[in-house]
């Protein structure tokens, strides 16, 4: 843009352009300072318990939300919740807390009607594939209003704003899904999450979910050596070698083994040659 | 100490011939003389890691087992840069290349006992040090002559299971031939195995002493047959692994 271009805006474009770098700015930041290095952290833990709170807690942290849960979705279809926290509640469940999870499973699938599971807001983000960002689910209580399963049994606890994200192993398959409820100000007044900082937890997760899928592959494999089963058929392999070791062949060799084995080698004389070199 | 050291693996793929390079490098290092035979005849290979020129490959194993020259004359000096500094010297002998060559022998065969008395010859002639034999996978009358020569055998075997019914059947014919030492190598073991529950569990199977488990790194994937690897990355664990494997063979 020309300094005549810039000169032409009106102030208050100019400040709103000016926000908008601010934030493109902090969002980079944010990306290269705070969301790679935890990426990097979370690919060399060795501990689920600690992975899935190290996920979590950043996740948080990013968007200073007030609670937080992280389900693992199983083969059945069910997403597990592994840790809830909740700050004002000073709640840690699951993880490598010794408190057990309040929290029901939740079914991705309506186990009643067998459709689409739209009522709880972490189903929804799995079967879709995609961030829920609810700013209000004050407006959305009732019986068939939507809810946050892992909050909801928390007496006293009100759930208002939420974002969900899945958390993607591949193009197609979700391995669970990462809620975050009630951002706070500063002031501690809840809010609406950003989109600017839904891209910035986006990015987290799209990291944690390959620490996840790296951390699953190698206990698969660790579980596989545990599980080595060296088979070797022992009646199959003594009928393979009798049938060698009776030929005639067989015997002659074993006659020219044993031979060659007590005789040293001083058929053939040492020659001058030492070969051609290779250009 | 064992002078004749085939190496070799039921099925193919196990990377035999990087590890024949290898430990051939290995053993050189200390300044001795290592020949190498690959009689991998149908799909040679092992000339590639050592960057000879195919263009410069005038006679091969090939052309002395048609009689037409002396086995020492199809050795070439393949010595890398390292292992001359080292004192050491490479003989290679390789099998032709020649797609025609190649459909020779398997058309016609060839005499396996001349090629094992060349094999004895090289020894003497060449006043190696020690001489690795690169055997064709499977078992045939060239492998079982193989062990029948030589002093030690290195059975290599992933952790697969195609490998391990054929490698107990190798195992016992190489006892029944009284190989004065035999060894296995498990070789592409994944990283996220642990090494010493391979090693043990191998062993046990086979009652046999497995000389090392080496893990499938990245730079073993990216090297591939570009080169050899302990000499490329003399520091790596697995170049180290290595030595100690050579050193354990032929102590």
């Amino acid at each position: 843009m020309t300094d005549t271009g810039i000169q032409s805006l009106a102030d208050d474009e100019l400040a709103s352009l000016l926000r908008l770098l601010e934030s493109e700015q902090a969002r980079a930041h944010l990306l290269m300072n705070v969301v790679i290095p935890i990426g990097v952290a979370l690919a060399y833990e060795t501990e689920f318990d600690h992975l899935l709170e190290r996920i979590l807690i950043d996740a948080m942290n990013l968007c200073s939300a007030d609670g937080g849960a992280l389900y693992l979705r199983g083969d059945d279809d069910l997403l597990r919740p592994a840790i809830l926290r909740i700050e004002s509640l000073n709640l840690t469940c699951g993880g490598t807390s010794k408190t057990p999870l309040p929290a029901k499973i939740v079914p991705i699938l309506n186990p009643k009607t067998d459709s689409d599971n739209q009522r709880s807001v972490a189903a929804r983000a799995a079967l879709l594939g995609l961030v829920v960002n609810l700013h209000d689910m004050s407006a959305m209580t009732g019986p068939d209003g939507i809810v946050a399963e892992a909050f909801q049994q928390q007496t006293g606890y009100h759930v208002c704003s939420v974002l969900a994200l899945p958390l993607r192993a591949s193009s197609t398959r979700i391995i669970g899904v990462v809620e975050l409820v009630n951002a706070c100000r500063p002031n501690g007044e809840i809010s609406p999450f950003e989109p600017g900082m839904q891209q910035v937890v986006e990015s987290l997760c799209l990291l944690a979910s390959a620490a996840l899928e790296s951390y699953v592959r190698q206990q698969k494999l660790k579980d596989q050596v545990r599980d080595m089963r060296i088979q070797v058929d022992e009646a199959k392999k003594a009928k393979q070698v009798t049938a060698i070791v009776e030929t005639e062949y067989f015997k002659a060799l074993r006659d020219r083994a044993r031979k060659l084995r007590t005789e040293k080698s001083t058929d053939d004389p040492p020659a001058n040659s030492q070969g051609s070199e290779n250009a | 100490m064992p002078k004749i050291i085939s190496i070799h693996s039921f099925r193919g793929g196990t990377g035999k011939s990087n590890m024949t390079a290898n430990i051939a490098s290995s053993l050189a290092l200390h300044g001795k003389r290592v020949g190498i035979v690959d009689t991998d005849i149908q799909s040679p290979g092992i000339h590639v890691l050592f960057g000879m020129d195919e263009e410069n490959m005038t006679r091969a194993l090939n052309d002395y087992l048609w009689g037409e020259c002396l086995i020492e004359d199809t050795a070439y000096i393949v010595t890398p840069p390292p292992v001359k500094e080292a004192g050491g010297t490479i003989y290679l002998i390789p099998s032709s290349i020649k797609p025609g060559e190649i459909a020779r022998v398997l058309r016609e065969g060839y005499d396996v006992a001349r090629l094992i008395d060349g094999i004895r010859q090289l020894v003497d002639r060449l006043k190696l040090d020690y001489l690795l034999i690169d055997t064709h996978p499977g078992l045939n009358e060239e492998t079982l002559l193989s062990i029948t020569i030589s002093d030690a055998l290195v059975v290599i075997l992933r952790p697969d299971n195609q490998d391990y019914q054929g490698t107990a059947v190798t195992v016992e014919l190489a006892r029944q031939l009284e190989v004065p030492k035999m060894f296995l190598l498990v070789n592409k073991v994944p990283a996220a195995f642990d090494r010493e529950q391979v090693r043990e569990k191998v062993a046990k199977t086979y009652n046999a002493q497995v000389a090392g488990v080496i893990q499938l790194t990245d730079e073993v994937v990216r090297l591939a047959s570009g080169g050899v690897f302990c000499l490329l990355y003399p520091d790596h664990p697995v170049a180290k692994q290595i030595r100690g494997i050579a050193d354990l063979i032929v102590a």
